[in-house]
């Protein structure tokens, strides 16, 4: 009896050890890293804190901070990363001479430890600023650069599509506008292409004299853009509902949908740090 | 009588050698117990110093009382006299007691500018006797943040009082300066006309200076005579008014120089403050990031997502 006694003390003390362990290693931290890694990834972390709490003037200046520290690491891919998000921040900030410096900086580098996959990012960023700016050319050019080495086996594939689509309704081109929004919308997105796809093929339908195509398609992107919370998308999607309608002969309702994209751009641009765009097509 | 047999040649001696373990784990303890009391200054032998203020406020029993940055002694008792104020009595360690005189004073102070309140002792006079055992030393309070704060408010406050004094006279239209200034105003109006008068005079001298000379000196005389009234008023006013602009200048020097005496005295410890926030705020961050990559807060904490920042075609 004794014995059996002594072999459970024994098990609750092997027991109890165990449980220790597995409570120690649960809690560690994870091992140091030198400091001036730990310092550029701590930079990045807060920048994309930062931006996920809507404070793009902090989250611009710790992109930068991230930058440099990753370029004076010889960090290519983590200093290009964080160059490519300090373009971004920056095209929010409507500060694009910037954000265009910033991407011709990283398109001109053809060293081989640039990764592909963020030069091409970079292309395909440059591309939508340029055609924010109605330099549709050379959007074009950035785009065909982003094609060229995706090869349709990027992140980004549809978004060129979404691009190439926009650059031809820009350029009064409406089937072809329409028939790649629609081989995005039929191929599948995510919600803020397939949104975008959407208010492209509604625009296009429109142009065309497809109005009640076009207004279901405006409704479908405004649902989509409500889900996301995209102000300046929502006031877009208004903006083409209110058209549609009036070409249809709806004006009262029209009325009301132009109201409404009123007041949403008029409540976003109070917003701190708002920066809602004026409507594209 | 046995419970049990002791049948396992195992068990033998089995209540001896659980006594010794028993008596030596105690005996651990008690030295254990004995080092720390040692350690703690338990056995120290200590002597009690008292001091009197008005306020117990911030003082509490268990509080450190430091010289020269070295730990002497605790606030061993904090009670009310029969006049309603505070006695303290302090527990000083002896070896220490011999360091310091009669005139010795403690002082509360913050440890660092945030950190805990402490009792600061200063030594006191060379030439003074060395305290005895009981005896009552000064207390003071000393210049914390907030201490400085409502020091500047209570000297700042009257000079402020003072200029807006000032400046409502300056702008009350029936005060002092207002009316002077009018007065002055008039004072200069009437002197050009009269200078423009004899000027004119001057221009007609040749032509009729029989006629007119004489009502041109009359208004001159006019002239003068208003001149020395309002001269006779300044001289009364002017120097009421001075004195209020010396009293309001001295004022503006003593609260300039209660500023800059302010800000010499807090730049240093606000230097300090800086540098604690911004130590206490380093080392929060790494707690908290040391804890949101642990069990179970990791998996509580949203991570924000890290890579390339989205950006869609319509962006």
């Amino acid at each position: 009896m004794i014995s059996s006694i002594f072999n459970l003390q024994r098990a609750a003390l092997l027991l109890a050890v165990m449980l220790t362990g597995l409570a120690s290693g649960c809690g560690s931290a994870p091992a140091r890293q030198p400091l001036a890694i730990e310092q550029a990834k701590k930079a990045d972390l807060e920048a994309h804190r930062a931006l996920r709490d809507g404070d793009l003037l902090r989250a611009r200046e710790l992109f930068r901070k991230a930058m440099l520290l990753q370029q004076a690491l010889d960090n290519i891919p983590a200093s290009t990363m964080a160059a490519i998000n300090l373009s971004s921040i920056s095209h929010r900030l409507a500060d694009d001479d910037t954000a265009l410096r910033l991407l011709d900086e990283i398109l001109a580098d053809r060293s081989a430890q640039m990764p592909s996959d963020l030069r091409i990012a970079a292309a395909f960023r440059k591309g939508i600023i340029l055609a924010d700016h109605g330099r549709l050319a050379e959007a074009g050019v950035a785009l065909q650069q982003a094609t060229r080495d995706c090869n349709r086996q990027c992140a980004d594939n549809t978004g060129m599509t979404n691009l190439a689509a926009r650059l031809a309704l820009l350029n009064g081109d409406f089937p072809a506008a329409l028939a790649q929004a629609k081989a995005v919308i039929s191929q599948g997105a995510d919600k803020a292409e397939l949104a975008n796809a959407q208010r492209i093929a509604a625009t296009a339908e429109s142009a065309l004299e497809q109005n009640e195509s076009a207004l279901d398609r405006y409704h479908v992107a405004l649902a989509l853009d409500k889900e996301l919370g995209l102000s300046s998308r929502i006031a877009e999607d208004l903006q083409g509902i209110a058209r549609v309608l009036e070409k249809l002969g709806r004006k009262p309702e029209a009325e009301i949908y132009a109201q409404r994209a009123q007041a949403v751009t008029a409540a976003a641009q109070l917003l701190p740090g708002s920066s809602v765009k004026k409507t594209l097509p | 009588m046995k419970l049990l047999a002791d049948k396992d040649e195992r068990f033998r001696g089995l209540f001896v050698k659980v006594a010794i373990f028993v008596l030596l784990a105690v005996i651990g303890i008690s030295l254990n117990l004995l080092f720390a009391g040692i350690k703690k200054g338990f056995f120290t032998p200590k002597s009690s110093i008292y001091f009197i203020t008005d306020t117990g406020q911030d003082i509490k029993v268990g509080m450190p009382v430091k010289l020269s940055g070295f730990k002497i002694g605790t606030v061993s008792k904090l009670e009310l006299d029969n006049k309603a104020q505070a006695q303290a009595e302090m527990r000083i360690e002896n070896r220490y007691l011999a360091l310091l005189k009669e005139d010795a004073v403690v002082s509360l102070k913050k440890e660092g500018v945030i950190g805990d309140g402490i009792l600061e002792a200063s030594r006191g006079s060379e030439d003074k006797k060395t305290l005895k055992a009981g005896a009552t030393i000064q207390f003071e309070r000393g210049g914390g943040l907030e201490q400085i704060a409502n020091d500047l408010r209570d000297r700042l406050y009257p000079a402020l009082d003072e200029i807006n004094k000032l400046l409502k006279d300056v702008n009350d239209p029936k005060g002092d300066v207002r009316q002077t200034l009018g007065n002055l105003r008039q004072f200069s109006a009437e002197m050009k006309g009269t200078r423009a008068r004899i000027d004119h005079l001057l221009g007609q001298v040749d032509e009729s200076v029989v006629n007119e000379v004489r009502p041109a000196l009359q208004s001159v005389k006019q002239s003068a005579k208003n001149a020395e009234e309002m001269v006779g008023k300044l001289n009364q006013e002017l120097p009421g008014m001075i004195r209020k602009v010396d009293a309001s200048l001295e004022n503006m020097r003593k609260t300039s120089e209660t500023i800059k005496s302010a800000i010499d005295n807090s730049a240093p410890q606000l230097t300090g403050f800086v540098g604690e926030t911004r130590g206490l705020v380093s080392d929060t961050r790494n707690i908290m990031d040391a804890a949101s990559t642990s069990w179970p807060l990791k998996n509580m904490i949203q991570v924000p997502e890290q890579g390339l920042v989205k950006m869609d075609s319509h962006d």
